[in-house]
């Protein structure tokens, strides 16, 4: 699948690790969900409600519709891997997501409020980091994040985006000139 | 050879906006050669007007300055007031398959058939040189006059109908709580991440608590007037700034 590139998704790529993350993140609620049911199935087998000659049919179907959901989910997750954009351009931070109804944030260097990087307990097992940043609006706080980069381009991240913050917001002119070298001999 | 210290101060100050000129004096004052400058100089040619911000003028019709850019210009399309309904159609037929029916879900059609062209013959959005201004309301009036320095940021959404028929909402938030206080739906925040529901959100017209809403634009329009907006917001920039 095309990868939708941006300089900075070049200079700091996503991990391909994200794909796994979400996908074993998705497949424990469907997980839950799917043993829930089982549970329900033998206990109405074992008051029987439900002819247990049927138990291990429906147990299979189940079983059958439990891999093609996580796949179904593992797919998407490639789909949304390999639209998610992000973009440090001169003046704005771009980041789109979603493949299927894609939603665009586009925030000021002036306008950040806080740069912040955590991880889940996921993300600690598999050594990926969530960069988040975010203007004073709430819903950028929701949007506005890269999840799912490794320590260099974690670190690569953060460190561009507070050098490029503190340039802005700091009065317009930088206050020391670079000093002259000696001159060589 | 272009002495990297001049490079990087250079960069760094033209990104702020200051003249070469300036620029120019600064660094002789700090006792750099002139010829050393004039060399740096030389890695950052003056740019073109064409060559200036690639990424906006390139879509951006150039509108002359002093144009206001209204509503008319960059319009909700009308499908946009078909959007409820043609959803609510689709549930209808849908639940017709099933044997059901509801005459409430013809009743909230029709609601929506009245209502939502009046909201939209109420709407109006004008961008001039220092504010962004948005008027609307039908019985209750509103009008909303934005700085474009304040905006904090700006979102081009689609939810599925917009994917579907090609359209895109412009969503401008700033930092102010303009409604009375941050009413934030119920289904805000519900799934942790996108504050959008398929059928919400993302549609919302006119200004209701720090956000404008332009929804039912054309792709290519949403696009371009955020190009405008972003534009503008550099060139209108406040001093005092956050963090």
């Amino acid at each position: 699948m095309k990868i939708s590139q941006s300089k900075t998704r070049e200079q700091f790529p996503l991990s391909y690790k994200k794909i796994i993350k979400k996908t074993i993140a998705k497949t424990l609620v469907i997980a839950i969900v799917f043993l829930v049911t089982l549970i329900v199935l033998f206990l109405s087998t074992s008051t029987g409600q439900v002819n247990s000659d049927w138990l291990s049919a429906i147990t299979f179907i189940l079983v059958v519709i439990f891999f093609f959901t996580v796949l179904a989910v593992y797919l998407y997750q490639r789909w949304y891997f390999a639209v998610y954009f992000y973009d440090l351009t001169q003046d704005y931070i771009v980041i789109r997501k979603g493949p299927i109804t894609p939603q665009e944030i586009t925030i000021p260097y002036e306008r950040i409020q806080d740069v912040y990087v955590d991880q889940d307990l996921l993300d600690r097992i598999l050594g990926l980091y969530d960069v988040h940043l975010s203007s004073a609006t709430i819903s950028s706080g929701m949007e506005a994040h890269i999840d799912g980069v490794e320590k260099p381009a974690a670190d690569g991240l953060r460190a561009v985006l507070l050098q490029t913050v503190s340039e802005r917001i700091s009065k317009r002119r930088a206050p020391v000139p670079p000093q002259a070298i000696p001159p060589q001999a | 050879m272009p002495n990297n210290e001049i490079a990087d101060y250079i960069k760094s100050e033209l990104a702020k906006g200051e003249s070469r000129q300036e620029i120019t004096n600064s660094l002789l004052e700090a006792g750099w050669k002139s010829d050393a400058v004039q060399d740096a100089f030389r890695a950052f040619p003056v740019p073109t007007p064409s060559a200036n911000a690639p990424a906006p003028s390139a879509e951006t019709p150039s509108h002359p300055s002093g144009k206001v850019i209204t509503e008319k210009d960059y319009p909700v399309t009308k499908l946009w007031v078909f959007k409820e309904p043609i959803i609510i159609a689709v549930i209808i037929i849908g639940l017709a398959f099933f044997g059901y029916f509801s005459f409430y879900l013809i009743l909230a059609i029709i609601i929506y058939l009245l209502v939502v062209p009046i909201m939209k013959a109420n709407f109006h959005y004008s961008l001039d040189d220092k504010y962004l201004r948005v008027r609307q309301g039908f019985i209750a009036k509103k009008q909303r006059n934005l700085p474009y320095g304040v905006i904090q940021n700006v979102f081009v959404r689609q939810d599925l109908f917009d994917r579907v028929f090609g359209l895109a909402s412009l969503n401008i938030e700033n930092a102010s709580q303009a409604g009375g206080g941050n009413k934030l739906p119920w289904w805000y925040g519900v799934n942790g991440s996108s504050g959008t529901s398929i059928f919400g959100q993302a549609a919302s017209l006119g200004s209701s608590g720090n956000k404008i809403g332009i929804p039912g634009l054309k792709k290519q329009n949403a696009e371009t007037l955020k190009n405008i907006i972003l534009q503008k917001m550099k060139e209108n920039p406040v001093e005092e700034f956050g963090l």
